[in-house]
């Protein structure tokens, strides 16, 4: 690096816009220069101005320290990087192949010396590397350091003059891990890296395999006061050498905090931790061994401020903790309780009728729950029927979010009691619940107007239930998510009303039904019609998936529905105004992609014809998703044909041959060469697709 | 009170300092021209410059009128602070959500390449300069991307880079050979 050769004795001195010259090596090495006295000497008080400015606002008073500089005699150094060029490891940005770079000429101790500057440069491409900067040096330092220790103080100390509160933003760029490794720097980056501001959300949930308990209780312990968000999933090690103390005596400010997993956290940590955060809105305690009903009642003690909890699988405790919690905390709306046992107990039933507060209410396996239970949660010990209706008159409930998969004593009886009383309700989860039949959903459909997500897994139903009442339901307009995997008296007749009807679904899971082509070839229609109505877009813009449609295990569905919705797939929607009749062939190539396309799961034999062409029709490359669907087509039916024994069974078979290279040709090239240029004829690579 | 008017600034520190011409909607990324602008009437603006009582070089100031005017549109600073008081909630999802999608504006701005240009010539007192004059002038979304760029030099970096590139003296006096014993015995004590 011979950057000593610009010398710059004169302020006037036009740059050198030379990069290669002022470009330093990564490894920081800093050509010498010569000290070029300068003219003036000013100290301004000007940037202390800029030191304690409030516009950072990151509560730092700007201390003294801003203006102390050590160095001597400093030359530019530039910081300059070109993302061409090849030689670190560049991990996430091209920022990262920064090499400084330096030029020679001299400049003093920054902030408090003046700066003149070459004028009047034109162009900022002019003065790029290298800029001309004159001052009077401070002492003459040089001669007495050792060689590396001058070098290193001639550059340019960019750090050195930085406002505190700008150093500490400037950490606040670097994620948790690069900050503790790039405290070793010096005394003061440790200082400004365990910064409580730099920590106010804590998620261990990167590095939570690395890192040592010791090292994070320290974190924890300079940033204590500072964290509000605490997420120590799966910090099993917090335990070790007792140093979760500390956690819980350091965080006092908590507003969220997720312990889930923590399994060697012991009950007396996790209770002060709790006692010591009374502002905690959502906490998550999934399966910690620690929590018991005592702890329930510390939280409704504790917490009043709670939005959220989360208590799913914790093993030592039962409903009657729910209990403590739904009573003392007001402001819950959220309880998740998965596979808590004895929620057959009246009282918990009861208190959440009562305080009728919760708006998401999830008890997946739960199998505790029976038709009593639920009813006194919904409307109440012993509500009074209207007689005209044989509806309890009990005022309606919150919820809207309801999950009560795999509840398993659950029957029609009990669930029945959610039509007419839940009319906010957006989510319903009932699968599993192999005692529920069409009874139990046709009032609860009937009454709940913004259901989008519905989800009815594995259970009895029959079409008349989706055909009468799905498809007539006050909620059809907006049902986003349907669910009837594995109902298997569910065909055809049930779910063609639905598609018709339901125009805003965005994931149909049909698996295992008796779904036939007729269902695909609906919901292609409606996809594409919908696509028309859609507010036109960007022309050209790539499409998007508009509904996802599961239908593998159909023993009705075969190749001819799923290339149904294949071709639908590529075809541009409708013109709207000029309605051009028979020159709308697939084979115009009309300029206009798909807007809505169907992303489609069907057996696993054709799956990767599927996913190959919804990926070039994704990327806007209809032409090639085209040619695709039609070898496939040809390889399917000179298959079928094959299989036909008979008069011609050779010839045939040598046809169906014949298809298959070409189709395995055309998904070769997709396969191995993606883009569109490169067009490649791998013969070598055949697929398997049959 | 026109949109497109055109403001001047001066380094007042500096005599010989040249007169930047700024266009007002470009200006306004500075929180502290826009209280200027709402203090003083526009006759005043029109025959004064608005001075920059800041140590910098003209060049630095030139490079913030280059930013600022490129950047026009981008939303002005007062919008983002309503923003942050308006989702001011503490739901933990939402508020990641929110987040997230924040970052991914502010990172279309970081990636565009006309950033990068624009950060390609500069050396490291360029940099120092723009970032305090950005941090004077309150435009914080400079002042961003100037502790951002600051923070992706040093990442991945090893540490003596890193004192090299910040030219800070090195403080700790191990050697790597005490380092590792250091390592070493940190091992043992631990997992024996």
């Amino acid at each position: 690096m011979a950057a000593s050769d610009n010398i710059h004795s004169h302020p006037g001195t036009p740059s050198t816009p030379d990069i290669p010259d002022g470009v330093l090596t990564s490894d920081g090495t800093i050509g010498n220069g010569t000290a070029a006295p300068g003219k003036r000497q000013r100290l301004l008080r000007g940037l202390q101005r800029v030191s304690s400015s409030p516009s950072l606002a990151r509560g730092r008073s700007a201390s003294s320290s801003v203006l102390i500089s050590h160095s001597g005699n400093i030359s530019c150094v530039s910081l300059g990087w070109s993302s061409s060029s090849s030689g670190q490891s560049s991990t996430s940005s091209y920022f990262s192949q920064a090499s400084a770079a330096g030029s020679s000429t001299t400049y003093a101790s920054i902030p408090t010396s003046p700066i003149a500057e070459s004028p009047g440069v034109d162009g900022f491409d002019s003065a790029l590397a290298i800029r001309p900067v004159t001052c009077v040096p401070h002492a003459s330092t040089t001669a007495s350091l050792p060689a590396k220790a001058k070098k290193e103080s001639k550059a340019f100390s960019l750090w050195v003059g930085l406002p505190p509160e700008l150093k500490s933003h400037a950490l606040s760029f670097l994620r948790p891990k690069e900050l503790v490794r790039v405290s070793r720097v010096s005394k003061e980056f440790h200082k400004i890296c365990f910064d409580g501001q730099l920590w106010t959300s804590l998620d261990a949930s990167e590095f939570y395999r690395e890192i040592p308990a010791e090292s994070l209780a320290k974190i924890i312990e300079s940033a204590g006061p500072f964290v509000k968000d605490l997420n120590l999933r799966g910090c099993v090690q917090v335990e070790h050498y007792k140093r979760a103390e500390v956690v819980a005596m350091a965080c006092r400010n908590l507003i969220n905090l997720t312990l889930e997993g923590c399994r060697n956290i012991q009950r007396s940590t996790l209770h002060s931790v709790l006692k010591a955060n009374n502002r905690l809105v959502r906490l998550n305690l999934t399966a910690l061994p620690a929590v018991n009903n005592a702890t329930c009642k510390i939280i409704s003690h504790c917490c009043p401020e709670l939005e959220m909890l989360n208590v799913s699988w914790c093993k030592n405790m039962d409903a009657r903790g729910v209990k403590f919690v739904v009573e003392g905390c007001r402001k819950l709306k959220d309880l998740r309780a998965g596979e808590i046992k004895g929620f057959n107990n009246e009282d918990v039933a009861k208190v959440i009728f009562r305080t009728n507060n919760l708006q998401r209410l999830v008890l997946p396996g739960c199998d505790d729950l029976d038709d009593i239970t639920l009813r006194i949660m919904i409307q109440g010990p012993n509500p009074e029927i209207d007689w005209l209706t044989d509806r309890p008159i009990v005022p309606p409930r919150k919820l809207r979010h309801l999950d009560l998969n795999r509840c398993y004593r659950l029957t029609n009886a009990g669930v029945k009691t959610l039509g007419y009383l839940v009319p906010d309700l957006e989510g319903l989860q009932l699968s599993g619940i192999t005692g529920l039949s069409d009874a139990a959903l046709e009032p609860i459909l009937a009454s709940t107007p913004r259901l989008t997500h519905l989800e009815l897994e594995d259970l009895n139903l029959t079409n008349s239930l989706l055909s009468k009442h799905l498809a007539k339901a006050p909620c059809a307009p907006s049902l986003e998510h349907l669910s009837v995997s594995s109902c298997g008296h569910i065909g055809d007749p049930g779910l063609l009303p639905v598609i018709r009807n339901c125009t805003r679904l965005k994931s149909i899971y049909m698996d295992n039904t008796l779904a036939s082509d007729l269902v695909l070839a609906e919901a292609a229609a409606m996809v594409r019609e919908r696509s028309a109505q859609a507010p036109r877009r960007q022309h050209n813009a790539l499409p998007t998936v508009g509904l996802n449609l599961v239908c593998y295990d159909c023993q009705h569905i075969g190749w001819a529905g799923v290339r149904e919705v294949l071709s639908r797939n590529t075809e541009a929607p409708h013109p709207r105004k000029e309605d051009r009749k028979g020159k709308g062939k697939a084979t115009d190539a009309p300029p206009t992609l798909p807007i809505e396309i169907i992303s489609l799961r069907c057996y696993h034999g054709w799956q990767m014809t599927v996913d190959e062409h919804t990926k070039r029709v994704l990327k806007g490359d209809i032409a090639s998703a085209r040619r695709l669907e039609r070898k496939w087509a040809d390889f399917m039916q000179a298959t079928e044909e094959a299989s036909v024994a008979g008069v011609g069974a050779r010839r045939r078979r040598r046809r169906a041959r014949e298809a298959q290279q070409a189709h395995d040709q055309e998904g070769a090239v997709g396969w191995a060469v993606a883009t569109v240029g490169g067009r490649r004829r791998a013969r070598t690579t055949s697929c398997a697709v049959m | 009170m026109a949109a497109n008017q055109t403001l001047r600034l001066q380094n007042m520190l500096n005599p010989e300092s040249r007169v930047f011409e700024v266009d007002r909607v470009a200006a306004e990324h500075s929180t502290v021209i826009r209280t200027i602008l709402e203090h003083f009437d526009e006759s005043y603006l029109a025959e004064n410059a608005i001075p920059i009582l800041i140590d910098v070089s003209d060049d630095a100031l030139a490079k913030v009128c280059e930013w600022v005017t490129h950047w026009k549109d981008l939303p002005k600073a007062a919008d983002v602070v309503a923003d942050y008081s308006k989702q001011g909630g503490t739901h933990g999802t939402a508020n990641k959500a929110e987040e997230t999608e924040e970052e991914g504006t502010e990172n279309d701005v970081i990636d565009s390449p006309w950033n990068v240009v624009f950060f390609s010539g500069v050396d490291a007192k360029m940099l120092y300069e723009i970032l305090i004059t950005a941090n004077y002038l309150d435009i914080k979304p400079l002042c961003n991307l100037c502790c951002e760029f600051i923070a992706t030099i040093i990442r991945d970096k090893p540490i003596e880079e890193v004192c090299n590139i910040l030219c800070i003296d090195m403080e700790f006096t191990i050697t790597p050979e005490q380092g590792a014993a250091i390592r070493d015995k940190i091992i043992r004590d631990y997992y024996r």
